[in-house]
């Protein structure tokens, strides 16, 4: 039975000339477990915004086509009527809160339902149950981590009752193991409660076993693929990859052994598929090796050195005898989960913050003795919000801000300019204003403010937040080619395939401490470590891994 | 640390926020007409007094927000000692060629008590009222719209978040070699570089709480149940006729003592 119907929809935004969504045709029906993909910027959120009415009654859009939510328009129904048939859990922890505490925020949606007293309290106690809260129902909200945000959001959905829940990247801002234990919930939701989920995600691979359908939204904001996941991946990957899309990494190990000549019978979704195609073949072909990193060696000059630092918010030790070096050259990640004290580690290293004991040494120099200047001139920041960094009406001036600062006239740095503008590809926009840029823009343009005074270490706060799969590739890329060119780089992030792709050495922070310092083959391999840190090793690790234990298998 | 206090279950805590609220508005109007510096002197302590019983909230706890706003309160004294409408009679002494008459010091003290009063009021309604009790008092009793209500609660909710995003754009503007700024031209291009930022994520995330307000359901009408209905109960009684007593009190005490 058909629950959503989507015709012929048209949705653009004021002061834009191209639509957000052109001609899409899209059927739901009761129950279903559907993915939607598409690239940043491709309309998934306005599609989910148009299926409660939120557009166009609250945000000004013109829209066109016919959306039927349980055969009602929902343009026609109040919000409260919507909110019973249809729930979204938004992508930001912070923001989808209005109460403070606990409790009344999930009395908030069923006092809007206007449930009686009993009603509300068995509800509000049943979510919380649900998504394992109970104990901090009477809590601050803003005392609570991200990951538990997000379940409190999810609780407030569940105790509503809706017929559709959409989730609109809730892990976007999570550590992998909270990523982890919200999937969890919500794959004990679909089984249990036996609801209709439409995913927006792109944190795919451990979802993918659980997905009945996926729909893709291309660059033109068109429906480009709707089918079974098994056949999207297989069959339309090329122009999947075309589009920037997030592809699970399952999906493109498989095809690259396809070009060796791997005749899938059943294309592999799991680890387990995978395995069980594998075995008959015995090894007869190579999955392909991560590009091996040039190893560490010991002869490099350090550049960065933190010797025995601590520190701690109001008697609370957040760093307890931290050392580690970064020496010229190398691409560094690091590593821990939520709270582990990563933000405070790189605000001592910005001299934001002072280390209560110990010393930070750059270039042999201590960090204490060095004048502000002096140390921007060596070392780069590149924080999360790339939009808190802008200070000039246009990316030019914003590019050429470092180079004034210096007293170079014009002529000295014009071809500097150009070429930064070049290499990050915003030539086009060097008259736009910063603001006004997009997301993947906006984030190139932050990397390459810090650039301007040749810094040599630049330390990224999470590079790749919130970017498409074109997005992270340009700027990933962007950041391998300048530690290439021999810049040394520090970058704090969660994404696993990111540090076995890119960095060559990695530093996990856990406990206040550090737990770890080397290269990467070998941190993959401490297993006990990785669990206590809460990390999980790459997907694409634990297929290689699989195949060396199938090859070894089959020479005995 | 003030959450603590506001949750805690001592008397005031429990009398009902909008009657807490108009008893500040009362203690103003009967402030008005007292300037003698006796009444509001003897008013401050039994204020400070129930704040610590009647809340129990610690007097050093206090302390720590009415000493900043006692330096605010001698400079009544100062401006009435040097700036008086009418210079009292009876010379005490002169600093310089300035005479500093007793009448005036009395009334700059007065005034000065009378501010400290007002502040100890407010801080017994802030130390002792959940935000959220205040809240639904107000669209309980007050019929105040519920869209400005939860509106309040979660520009409420904002404000330690704009703290937070305040301090990172700082940092930001540092790293950019942007240092402290000289002067007052710097100031204000200091203001306009960080308010373009902030007003873009206040926009943004205040955009997106609306959205997520709505789509739990929230139009804003009266036309919604409650789960914690804000009563009156005996307790507010007893602490409007404490208020009346008090009030009573000291206008006796002033006639009889104070005023000779």
């Amino acid at each position: 039975m058909t629950y959503l119907t989507i015709e012929d929809l048209n949705v653009s935004y004021p002061f834009q000339q191209q639509p957000v969504l052109k001609g899409v045709n899209i059927q739901i029906s009761k129950g279903e477990k559907v993915l939607i993909l598409g690239p940043s910027g491709g309309g998934k959120s306005t599609l989910a915004l148009t299926l409660n009415g939120i557009i166009p009654k609250s945000i000004e859009a013109e829209m066109t086509g016919t959306i039927m939510v349980d055969g009602e328009n929902p343009q026609e129904l109040s919000f409260r009527e919507i909110s019973e048939r249809l729930g979204i859990l938004f992508q930001d922890p912070e923001t989808q809160f209005c109460m403070l505490t606990v409790e009344d925020e999930i009395l908030f949606g069923l006092e809007n339902l206007r449930f009686s007293r009993m009603e509300m309290k068995a509800r509000l106690e049943k979510s919380l149950d649900i998504v394992g809260l109970t104990n901090w129902r009477k809590a601050q909200i803003r005392e609570l981590s991200g990951g538990m945000k997000q379940k409190l959001a999810l609780a407030c959905l569940l105790s509503m009752d809706p017929e559709v829940f959409i989730l609109d990247e809730p892990t976007a801002n999570l550590d992998p193991a909270s990523t982890d234990e919200i999937f969890q919930l919500f794959i004990a939701l679909s089984e249990k409660l036996n609801k209709t989920l439409i995913f927006i995600e792109h944190k795919l691979d451990y979802l993918l076993p659980y997905l009945e359908r996926v729909i893709v939204l291309g660059q033109e904001g068109k429906v480009i693929a709707d089918g079974a996941p098994r056949d999207i991946f297989n069959h339309r990957f090329p122009t999947l990859i075309e589009e920037g899309i997030w592809v699970p990494q399952i999906c493109r190990y498989a095809k690259n052994m396809e070009k060796q000549g791997m005749k899938w019978r059943h294309f592999p979704l799991t680890i387990e598929e995978w395995k069980r195609e594998l075995e008959s073949e015995a090894g007869a072909f190579q999955v392909p090796q991560m590009q091996k990193k040039q190893v560490l060696s010991n002869n490099k000059t350090p550049l960065l050195q933190v010797e025995n630092v601590s520190f701690s918010y109001q008697k609370q030790p957040v760093l307890q005898n931290i050392s580690f070096s970064i020496s010229n050259g190398d691409f560094v990640a690091l590593l821990g989960s939520n709270g582990a004290g990563k933000s405070t580690l790189s605000k001592t290293l910005m001299k934001l913050l002072k280390p209560e004991k110990g010393e930070i040494y750059l270039d042999n120099k201590p960090l204490s003795r060095l004048k502000a200047y002096e140390h921007m001139q060596k070392v780069g920041f590149v924080f999360q919000n790339p939009e808190h960094q802008f200070i000039c009406d246009t990316v030019e001036q914003e590019l050429s801000y470092g180079f004034k600062i210096r007293g170079w006239r014009k002529e000295k740095w014009q071809p500097g300019l150009n070429e930064l503008l070049a290499q990050f590809h915003l030539t086009a926009q060097r008259q736009n204003n910063p603001f006004s840029l997009s997301q993947g823009q906006k984030r190139r343009l932050s990397v390459a403010t810090m650039l301007t005074n040749d810094q040599q270490l630049l330390i990224l706060d999470e590079p790749t937040f919130g970017q498409d799969y074109a997005n992270m590739k340009v700027i990933m890329n962007l950041l391998k080619e300048l530690n290439q060119n021999g810049k040394t780089i520090l970058m704090v992030t969660h994404d696993m395939e990111l540090v076995s792709e890119y960095a060559n050495k990695v530093i996990l922070l856990h406990d206040r401490e550090i737990a770890y310092q080397g290269d990467v083959i070998s941190f993959f391999k401490k297993e006990e470590l990785l669990h206590k840190a809460s990390l999980k090793v790459p997907f694409s690790y634990s297929l290689q891994n699989l195949a060396k234990v199938g090859k070894e298998a089959a020479i005995l | 640390m003030i959450e603590n206090h506001q949750k805690s279950n001592h008397f005031l805590q429990q009398v009902n926020p909008t009657l807490k609220l108009i008893s500040i508005l009362t203690v103003i109007f009967f402030m008005m007409p007292i300037f003698d510096p006796w009444t509001p002197f003897v008013f401050l302590l039994l204020t400070i007094n129930a704040i610590k019983v009647l809340g129990g909230v610690s007097l050093r706890f206090l302390f720590k927000f009415l000493a900043p706003l006692s330096l605010f309160a001698f400079s009544f004294v100062w401006i009435n000692v040097v700036f008086p409408s009418e210079r009292g009679e009876t010379i005490l002494f002169t600093i310089g060629s300035m005479p500093v008459a007793l009448e005036n010091i009395k009334t700059g003290i007065s005034l000065g008590l009378r501010s400290l009063i007002f502040a100890s009021w407010s801080l017994l309604f802030v130390l002792t009222t959940e935000p959220t009790k205040f809240m639904l008092s107000l669209i309980q009793h007050c019929r105040l719209p519920p869209r400005l209500g939860y509106g309040m609660m979660a520009a409420y909710r904002f404000l330690p978040l704009f703290q937070e995003e305040l301090n990172q754009v700082r940092a930001a503007h540092r790293i950019r070699g942007l240092g402290e700024p000289k002067g007052f031209t710097d100031r204000v291009y200091e203001i306009k570089r960080y308010l373009i930022p902030l007003l873009a994520s206040a926009i943004r995330k205040a955009e997106r709480i609306a959205i997520a307000m709505e789509s739990k359901g929230f139009d804003g009408s009266r036309q919604r149940s409650y789960y914690t209905i804000i009563k009156w109960t005996s307790k507010d009684l007893l602490f409007s006729t404490g208020l009346i007593i008090l009030f009573s009190g000291l206008l006796l005490l002033r006639k009889s003592y104070f005023l000779l």
